[in-house]
């Protein structure tokens, strides 16, 4: 695989996004409101002088592992049927670059922004928490085991499987608005659903880590199948039809 | 040299192209001409490798583009102009061109110089820090014919790139065309102006998802027509239409206003047998003319045999 032409596809992806102000700045609000609303809500929490509860934290933290797949759902899935849209496909298809290398390009641009959102959103969630709960408390409650896993291996991971998982799902979309409503109302429920066990078994390190395997193993076998459906003719032909 | 044999796609139950056969030769003007739906897409893309033949192949230089792992190795020699210039609109043209630079593996210095000649030669360069999007019509089939170009392949694919284009533009486009093959570059041009495609290349194939002719313009003109040639004179009245006729060389002939139309094997030896006839008889010739076939002529006549099945 040709490194550099993946990350030149990436490195335009990039612009083309920094340069549409919408979805710039919605991307920008996306971690400072998910930070914000955790905040309010377990601030209370936090304050409380039971440990028990203090435990429950954590959940509060597990909607940000969320944001690289909510960041697909906002760009990712729109990437290539857009260049198709835009006749921009052919020309492109024209250059030296693989069916392989083309997908890594458009997988990896909005799943790194998202990933890189995320740690954003984390970094904030600890330094304000830390920053309101300390004087009370006398320690850091930020950052815990349990957050690191989350910040550095399930939002990576979860975003992984959402990107691939609306990669594939969006090939088979007609238009851009399609491939952006099945991305969000068919891939982002499906990894909610796939998540809620593991906020309801009260975030168990251990239970968040085999979790976080069975979703890399997921994602694996889905970008497998993914690279296979990513063929130039198909979405030359087939792909918006 | 391109060789293109027995190439065949099928989708689904329709056919797209069916055994085509032809070569297309370095540093020549190769247009494909066609109706709508008779498979010139379909056949540049299987030239380009963008997709699969069904049967048969294509080679670019003696390799084949249905050999997938070899595809970005005969991407590098050629370009392709798509009908509709498909730019990334929010980014400058300078970055649409650096982006594709790129992409075909040159080097920033060199994508630096190649952008600036060719932005200068195309009068774009005081644009290039400005958003595609604010571009004409005209402007982005320029920036797309140098995003073909950027790379400089060895083989340039056009699918109509003088649409949009204002006569001077046009003009200038025909001329670079003709600046690309004398630097030795093959150019293949689909197109629907059968004008264009007369004076720019060096044979036409006609498609209407199979090959019914192919040639060049001035052979497939003599091919489809016999040559016709006018002789206005003065007072048409008392011509006698059967002894014109009645003349060996003369294939046909009927009168129209003040003028004697007629189809014969070659004006040059034809014309003064003719004169000496018709003075003979007294009558005044004002002028002497040839009608000319246009390349549309031809093509339409093609395309009309091909309907009722006689191609």
């Amino acid at each position: 695989m040709n490194f550099s032409l993946v990350r030149e596809m990436m490195r335009k992806d990039f612009q083309e996004v920094r340069r549409n102000g919408y979805v710039f700045y919605s991307l920008l609000l996306l971690p400072i409101l998910l930070v914000a609303v955790s905040v309010i809500d377990s601030l209370a929490i936090a304050l409380s002088t039971s440990g028990q509860s203090r435990a429950l934290l954590s959940t509060f933290s597990t909607i940000m592992v969320f944001i690289p797949a909510i960041v697909t759902s906002l760009i990712g899935s729109t990437s290539v049927i857009l260049e198709k849209n835009n006749h921009s496909l052919e020309p492109l298809l024209a250059t030296p670059i693989t069916d392989s290398e083309l997908f890594a390009g458009k997988a990896l641009a909005p799943l790194s922004v998202g990933i890189l959102l995320s740690w954003v959103a984390f970094t904030l969630y600890i330094v304000v928490m830390d920053a309101l709960t300390y004087g009370h408390l006398g320690y850091l409650l930020f950052p815990t085991d349990l957050t690191l896993v989350q910040m550095f291996f399930l939002a990576p991971v979860t975003g992984m499987l959402g990107t691939f998982l609306t990669l594939l799902v969006s090939s088979k979309m007609k238009d851009v608005r399609a491939a952006q409503q099945v991305s969000a109302l068919v891939v982002l429920p499906l990894l909610l659903l796939l998540f809620l066990p593991i906020v309801a078994s009260g975030a168990d390190l251990i239970i968040n880590f085999v979790a976080g395997v069975g979703f890399l193993v997921a994602a694996l076998i889905i970008f497998f199948v993914s690279v296979k459906a990513f063929r130039r003719e198909t979405i030359l032909i087939s792909w918006g039809k | 040299m391109i060789q293109v044999s027995g190439l065949t796609r099928v989708y689904g139950s329709t056919v797209g192209v069916e055994d085509l056969n032809f070569e297309v030769g370095d540093a020549e003007i190769f247009a494909l001409l066609g109706p709508n739906g008779s498979g010139k897409t379909t056949t540049l893309r299987l030239m380009t490798g963008m997709i699969s033949p069904t049967n048969g192949y294509v080679s670019v230089d003696g390799t084949r583009t249905d050999q997938l792992k070899l595809l970005p190795e005969i991407h590098r020699k050629i370009g392709i102009l798509p009908e509709v210039p498909g730019h990334y609109e929010n980014l400058s043209a300078y970055r649409n061109l650096q982006f594709y630079g790129r992409m075909y593996g040159m080097s920033d210095d060199a994508i630096e110089s190649r952008t600036k000649d060719l932005m200068v030669e195309f009068e774009l360069w005081d644009k290039r820090d400005s958003p595609v999007a604010t571009f004409s019509k005209g402007m982005k089939q320029k920036l797309a014919i140098l995003r073909t170009v950027m790379h400089d392949p060895k083989y340039v694919f056009l699918d109509e790139p003088l649409s949009g284009l204002d006569p001077e533009s046009s003009k200038f486009v025909r001329d670079y065309m003709k600046s690309l093959k004398e630097n030795g570059k093959t150019v293949i041009l689909s197109t629907h102006d059968l004008d264009d495609a007369d004076k720019l290349s060096d044979r036409v194939a006609v498609i209407r998802n199979r090959l019914l002719a192919i040639d060049s313009p001035s052979a497939l003109k003599a091919q489809a027509f016999k040559r016709t040639v006018v002789f206005h004179i003065e007072s048409i009245r008392g011509l006698d239409l059967k002894e014109i006729e009645a003349m060996a060389f003369v294939n046909s002939a009927r009168i129209s206003k003040d003028s004697l139309v007629m189809e014969v094997d070659s004006p040059e030896k034809n014309n003064p047998d003719i004169t000496a006839y018709l003075v003979g008889k007294g009558f005044r010739i004002q002028f002497i003319g040839e009608i000319r076939r246009s390349l549309e002529d031809v093509y339409l006549s093609i395309v009309e045999k091909s309907k009722e099945g006689k191609l």
